[in-house]
């Protein structure tokens, strides 16, 4: 199949050069490949683009989208291309940006505590340079080895949001590839001083970039962005032993610890964590359900089973989180080791003894950092998954939720469309900001097949009829058309603003808007 | 067959890792890559999830051959990197489709020009460097060691095609023999007689002439009563030792590489280490002697969901996940050697970056094969090491190759040569 | 039908006035603006009263200028810039309508004060993150809605915080709540399932309060917001620094926010500080003045709720450890300053009168944002400017505030003068304009640009003017929300 549009292919290929854009079959369907394809066509593929291209810098990505409005053709960009999220919506008579060749680290200005990344800048690659300096950044949750990019992701919320927020909150000046083709530099690099601020002059166009989701593809193409980082107290390198997949550092750094409390109760649970978030003692806290965690640490879904049964041993359904104490000094790691003592007492906690171990704690505590294990956490199980659902206002009406949703997911467990959590649950969260908000949401293992993705979004429906009806917030399965059309009503008809916003900012419709909202009317 | 592999393709989550080294270890920006062929080619097919994701596509039917897909199906070394880096995270195969891939192609009259040729020649001359026959054993003139054709021996050295015939790279192979004889290893070779192993025609997708040599090495073995082989080559260690065993050839045969079995002769105290080698070398792992080099696992087995919808496998599978390749061995034996300072790359183990002369590439595809080994000599400079030393005739090669292309002044050695220069 | 007509039916006739000494109060500010008179003021009571003024204002073309403060005003952004407006006065909505101690967020109606405010979440074990020394009359909502900077910069994660949601009133006449306030459900509903208006992004895909803030009210009017709050701590402890090198304490300073070990942390130059605590004038404050190092750092830590002894400690020894590699010394006094004094005074609006006012009558900022490295140079570079018109530039108060948890700085220049001296003003004018091209061009970078420097910034980037356009053609296509400001 080929671009329907063969002046447009010319003009792209004129542009680009042959050897960064091809119309071949057999390299369009490793685009149209998708986790989460099956929803849209009972296939493992999305429907085929017309053609792939693969922009060198932003001059490219302007040309492209300039082509692309002339000649009337939708494209949608992408960084790492994780999910059907760089797919959707797309044919033969839409192309897509693959920004692999924008992957520079522009700068590391560790004075003003910001990196400027490219779209295909990883995590774990900005990570590695930032702990050289004593720095680090967030990184979300679906792992390293996505975009460092703070808008590229669906939430970009990560398992140190305690400490290092997330994406939106984390956003300084932005250049960015408008629907239109123009080039807009948001703040103080619009104003030629740099990168240190998003925000002005005046109103700040941050609020059109993104807001708790981004806008996947459908606003133009971001194609580098300063993001806050934080300080990191841990070795400049990281001293890791063993052969994969059975990888340890050497020894937990100085001044670290990981512990793992469970609770006898969801209430106890969401008490301590808020109680620890807010009291700054935690770089890390992360509700990691037990079948994840046992996932994580072992190589095989068979080793995965067992280990599961030797934690449930333990914790017996009681609801825990990881929590991740850093420092500077032996004083400070104590005073943070009696506050999380006497908090998880109080709450009538305790702590999980096998993370205790230190051979796990040196596995462990490097898995959350880097969030080296959501391969083994969510796709290896059954091979296909989604987070779904949960929201980022409060941590409790989060939880809540997705404690209610858990109710609604055991029809579908019994049924064999989704597997069942083995006895536990697999609510994922994390809290924010030291506790001010937080997000939690329901995993949710599936096998690759039309009906258990039909299933799922039967389920994301549902979950979402929830939140409307018990006037929880908004679910992060909201987004596109339907989901807009469907919550708008309830929120204010937020929607008809963002079609507003779509329509000025992209008049000919070409940025597929399938992930966010068209224009119509 | 390919389509046996489609519950592993169809469960490719298009992550990404397979382009990457494990995130685990990544320490450095400019050292993140660990597929060759993603690196300078960038479209998604081109990595290893996307080479697997085309299997899908040609088993479901959805694309026809051109000759862009022989290009991407071919323009890979099929070092491995890829199955290492999906394997921490997720139970897939991706280097055996792989294989599978390039054998279908084969089979379907598909075939790659440069391979073609390559292949005549080894049916001609049982060489996979399209030279005589008649020459394969000059490179053991004067070097007095059994012909296990003629004369019994314990231990069989196998040469490989790129030593048999790579004159500059002859001495490499008589440090080996020398060495083993000087431990005291009743050694012997095949000289003229030797023949391909056929790994690197298996590599290419032409599973008959792996299987013929194998037939033809295992049998020569048997009637010489050689119970252990020992080799230079990696890639030939990959064949006797993983790739016969596959295809059910291997029996109870040892297969050792050069540096296993120095790294014993020398903790055994029969060879000595006592001359000074002043210099900073760092290690190059050849990709078939590391992550490739573990043995080979049979399991004929299925893809269970029951009863909890977890996928398993019925037996049980144990993966290979490049955990039990050959690393500490060479390095051991680097250590020994007096005055020597070992540095690590960057790239190691079982994340090493290929030295690009694999899957065929250095035939059909002579400039992506040199820009790989480019990137790997760039490597070893960043280390400040004088010296890469590997253990692989074919990553000798092109990193001398390399190294000559770029005008530099880093010397590239064989273990065995410095280990023979400090005896 | 008159436009006073018009109004009374909306609002009451108590509530709207066209007497010329009301509307000379909003014809001009302290600003070196051109003055404009209103047609007439109006003091909406409700949110209901603000939309049917604004779907008024837009049948009949009328202007309409937002205030939210008393006076006196300093930015210009509250004189009308075009004949005909009405300013809506919301400073008589002055409910503090809900203040949740358990989620730390505190909802206010516009016209509420910091000290207002402050009182009443002390109450609750709360405090506010607040501007340095606000005036009595100011808003906290409106300081929110400008983006004005705050004291505690650990607590400062985004350059829009502290605010949280607002409800606002468009242009459009439309009523919009931002952040999680604009539901599932309506307040009540979502304070019965445990919601508290707490995050400010969204909802969905567009963060809609990041469009009204630093918006000068071109957007719409905000009728209520909320605000994140942190807890009061048990135990605070201040330190004053002094130094004559501005980059010392910058260093110092840039190390102590990035281990996140202090809450309150801003720098003043003598003037400033002399200004703020100074009780009589002259001598009183050039004795004050004259008794202090050029650059006066300020900082507190604090130990919050778990072994409040203990976290102040480590903090303490983490700071001291720093000081002591950096050769700063740490005092509890600096020339006749009490650390402990000045953390009282911080912690409370300004008292009466407005600490900027007390000197001359009158005082001109000029502010913008900048990075620490560069702060040395814009300070020198506006010494030079303030010279070169002939202001002493030791009568120049400096405030430099970082912000952003360390990311930038909020740097700002008081400019203290003689209102109603025509060749005061003058040389204030001609500052400004001076100092902002200078400054800019140097990297400053004016995220709030009130008066002039609204052309020159805009000047300075097309494309982010034709976006904000666009935006303002969705929320105000008629135009009639405080025209004139900023690119509009």
């Amino acid at each position: 199949m080929a671009l329907k549009n063969r002046d447009a292919y010319k003009a792209l290929e004129d542009v680009l050069g042959p050897d960064y854009i091809s119309e071949e079959p057999a390299i369009l369907d490793t685009y149209a490949f998708q986790w989460g394809a099956e929803l849209f066509t009972s296939t493992p593929f999305l429907p085929r683009s017309g053609a792939v291209t693969l922009p060198g810098g932003t001059e490219d990505v302007q040309a492209i989208v300039k082509i692309c409005n002339k000649y009337n053709v939708r494209y949608k960009a992408f960084s790492t291309g994780w999910g059907f999220y760089s797919g959707l919506g797309l044919d033969d008579t839409a192309i897509q940006i693959d920004l692999r060749r924008m992957n520079r680290i522009i700068e590391i200005n560790e004075k003003s505590m910001y990196a400027v990344v490219e779209p295909y800048v990883i995590s774990s690659q900005l990570q590695a340079e930032l702990m050289k300096r004593g720095l680090n950044c967030n990184i979300i949750g679906a792992g390293c080895n996505t975009s460092a990019l703070p808008m590229a992701a669906h939430q970009g919320l990560g398992h140190t949001a305690v400490s290092t927020s997330y994406g939106d909150r984390n956003v300084l000046a932005v250049e960015w590839v408008l629907p239109d083709g123009e080039l807009l530099k948001l703040g103080t690099l619009g104003s030629g001083a740099g990168w240190f601020c998003g925000d002005g002059p005046g109103p700040s166009l941050r609020g059109i970039l993104r807001g708790p989701q981004s806008v996947m593809g459908g606003l133009g193409v971001f194609t580098k962005a300063a993001t806050k980082i934080y300080p990191w107290y841990g070795p400049p390198r990281q001293e890791v032993e063993g052969v994969s997949p059975n990888y340890k550092l050497k020894e937990v750094p100085k001044n670290f610890s990981i512990h793992y409390p469970i609770f006898a109760t969801w209430g106890k649970f969401l008490e301590a964590a808020l109680e620890i978030s807010e009291s700054k003692i935690a770089m890390l806290v992360d509700r990691i359900s037990p079948p994840m965690l046992a996932q994580a640490l072992t190589a095989s879904n068979d080793e995965g089973a067992e280990l599961f049964a030797r934690i449930n041993e333990e914790t017996r359904g009681r609801p825990g989180f990881v929590v991740i104490l850093t420092s500077e000094s032996d004083a400070e790691l104590a005073y943070k080791e009696k506050v999380l003592a006497h908090i998880v007492k109080e709450k009538e906690g305790e702590y999980l003894a096998f993370i205790e171990q230190d051979d796990v704690k040196r596995e462990y505590l490097w898995m959350e950092l880097r969030v080296t294990m959501p391969l083994r956490e969510v796709f290896r199980s059954t091979g296909r998954f989604l987070g779904s659902i949960g929201d980022s206002a409060l941590f409790q009406t989060s939880v809540r939720m997705m404690i209610e949703a858990m109710e609604i997911k055991k029809e579908y467990q019994e049924k064999k469309l989704m597997r069942a959590d083995d006895g536990t649950d697999c609510i994922w969260g994390v809290t924010i900001e030291s506790g001010h908000t937080g997000h939690a949401e329901q995993v949710v293992f599936v096998h690759p097949t039309p009906e258990a993705w039909k299933a799922l979004a039967e389920f994301s429906e549902r979950c979402e009829d929830l939140a409307l009806d018990k006037h929880y917030t908004v679910p992060i399965t909201v987004w596109g058309d339907r989901g807009h059309d469907k919550f708008g009503p309830y929120l204010c008809n937020y929607h008809n603003w963002l079609r507003k916003f779509k329509k000025s900012f992209d008049p000919r419709g070409v940025s597929e808007p399938a992930m966010y909202i068209s224009a119509k009317e | 067959m390919l389509e046996s592999y489609r519950e592993y393709m169809i469960r490719c989550a298009r992550c990404s890792n397979c382009k990457y080294i494990p995130h685990y270890i990544l320490q450095d920006y400019n050292y993140t890559y660990v597929c060759p062929s993603i690196t300078r080619y960038n479209f998604h097919a081109y990595s290893g999830g996307g080479r697997l994701i085309t299997a899908l596509s040609m088993t479901d039917g959805r694309i026809e051959y051109t000759d862009k897909l022989l290009d991407i199906i071919y323009q890979c070394q099929m070092c491995g990197a890829c199955d290492i880096s999906c394997k921490y995270g997720n139970d897939l195969e991706v280097l055996q489709p792989l294989y599978d891939l390039r054998i279908k192609c084969v089979s379907d009259g598909q075939l790659n020009p440069a391979h073609m040729m390559v292949i005549e020649g080894l049916r001609k001359d049982d060489n996979m460097l399209q030279k005589p026959k008649a020459e394969r054993g000059k490179w053991a003139e004067g070097l007095d060691v059994k012909n296990i054709n003629e004369e019994k021996a314990d231990v069989y050295y196998h040469a490989g095609c790129r030593y048999c015939f790579d004159e500059e790279l002859w001495p490499a192979a008589r440090s080996a023999v020398n060495l083993l004889k000087k431990a005291g290893v009743d050694v012997g070779i095949a000289g003229k007689d030797e023949t391909c192993c056929g790994g690197r025609a298996y590599d290419l997708g032409y599973l008959g002439e792996l299987t013929k040599y194998a037939e033809n090495n295992v049998e020569m073995l048997k009637t010489a009563g050689i119970k252990t082989v020992v080799t230079s080559c990696s890639d030939c260690y990959h064949a006797f030792k993983v790739l016969y065993d596959k295809i059910g050839m291997k029996g109870d045969l040892e297969v050792l590489h050069i540096t296993e079995y120095l790294d014993r002769l020398i903790k055994e105290g029969k060879l000595k280490l006592s001359k000074n080698l002043p210099m900073i070398a760092t290690y190059h792992d050849p990709c078939h002697l590391g992550r490739l080099g573990e043995p080979w696992i049979h399991w004929d087995g299925k893809i269970k969901t029951e009863p909890d919808m977890r996928v398993q496998h019925e037996p049980k599978k144990v993966f290979r996940r490049g955990t039990y390749g050959v690393y500490e061995p060479p390095r051991d034996v680097l250590r020994s050697i007096p005055g020597l300072r070992f540095v690590e790359m960057f790239r190691i183990k079982e994340y090493t970056w290929c030295c690009g002369a694999g899957g065929g590439v250095v035939d059909a595809y002579p400039d992506f094969s040199m820009w790989t080994a480019i990137e790997r000599v760039k490597e070893a400079r960043d280390t400040g090491a004088e010296a890469l030393v590997t253990a692989c005739p074919w990553c000798v090669r092109n990193f001398k190759d390399a190294v000559k292309e770029l005008g530099d002044t880093l010397k590239v050695y064989d273990i065995a040569e410095l280990v023979e220069q400090c005896i | 039908m008159s436009v006073k007509e018009d109004l009374v039916k909306i609002v009451g006739k108590s509530k709207v006035s066209e007497a010329p000494e009301d509307l000379d109060k909003y014809a001009k500010d302290e600003s070196p603006v051109h003055p404009v008179r209103p047609r007439c003021v109006v003091r909406p009571g409700s949110a209901d009263e603000v939309q049917k003024l604004v779907n008024w204002a837009n049948e009949t073309l009328t202007p309409l200028v937002p205030v939210s403060s008393g006076p006196p005003h300093f930015r210009g952004d509250t004189v009308p810039s075009t004949g005909g407006a009405v300013i809506v006065d919301i400073s008589g909505m002055k409910r503090i309508m809900r203040i949740d101690s358990e989620h730390r967020i505190a909802m206010v109606e516009p016209g509420v004060t910091f000290g207002e405010l402050i009182p009443e979440l002390a109450k609750e074990g709360l405090r506010l993150n607040m501007p340095l020394l606000p005036r009595a009359t100011k808003s906290v909502v409106g300081s929110l809605l400008e983006r004005e900077p705050v004291i505690m910069p650990q607590y400062h994660w985004d350059l829009a915080d502290p605010l949280a949601c607002t409800e606002v009133i468009y242009g459009t006449g439309d009523m919009f709540r931002t952040g999680s306030a604009a539901g599932p459900g309506d307040l009540q509903q979502q304070w019965e399932v445990g919601a508290a208006q707490n995050e400010a992004a969204g909802p969905v895909q567009a963060d809609f309060y990041r469009l009204i803030q630093g918006a000068q009210g071109t957007m719409g009017i905000v009728t209520w917001a909320t605000v994140r709050c942190e807890r009061m701590p048990s135990i605070e402890e201040p330190f004053l620094v002094g130094s004559s090198k501005l980059d010392d304490l910058l260093e110092f300073v840039r190390w102590i926010l990035r281990r996140r070990l202090v809450d309150d942390c801003l720098l003043l130059n003598n003037t400033d500080l002399a200004h703020i605590l100074a009780t009589e004038w002259p001598r009183g404050y050039e004795s004050l003045k004259n008794s202090l190092p050029p650059w006066i750092l300020f900082f507190s830590i604090s130990g919050v709720k778990y072994f409040p002894e203990e976290e102040l400690n480590y903090q303490k020894e983490a700071v001291a450890n720093i000081a002591k590699s950096l050769k700063i010394e740490l005092l509890k006094a600096i020339g006749k300053v009490s650390a402990f004094e000045l953390l009282k005074v911080l912690h409370k609006p300004s008292e009466e009168p407005y600490w900027k006012l007390r000197d001359k009558g009158s005082c001109y900022d000029i502010f913008f944002l900048t990075v620490h490295d560069k702060l040395p140079e814009l300070v020198s570079v506006m010494n030079g400017i303030a010279e070169s018109y002939e202001y002493p530039a030791s009568n120049m108060g400096i405030y430099i505030q970082p912000v952003v948890q360390g990311v930038s700085c909020h740097c700002e220049f008081n400019l203290f003068f003689e209102p109603g001296n025509p060749k005061e003003e003058d040389k204030i004018r001609a500052i400004s304009e001076a100092a902002f091209e200078a400054l800019a061009n140097r990297g400053a970078f004016f995220s709030r640009p009130y008066g002039p420097w609204a052309d020159m910034a805009y000047r300075r980037d097309s494309v982010t003017t034709i976006s904000l356009r666009k935006i303002k053609d969705i929320y105000d296509p008629n135009k009639i929300m405080n025209p004139g400001k900023l690119c509009f």
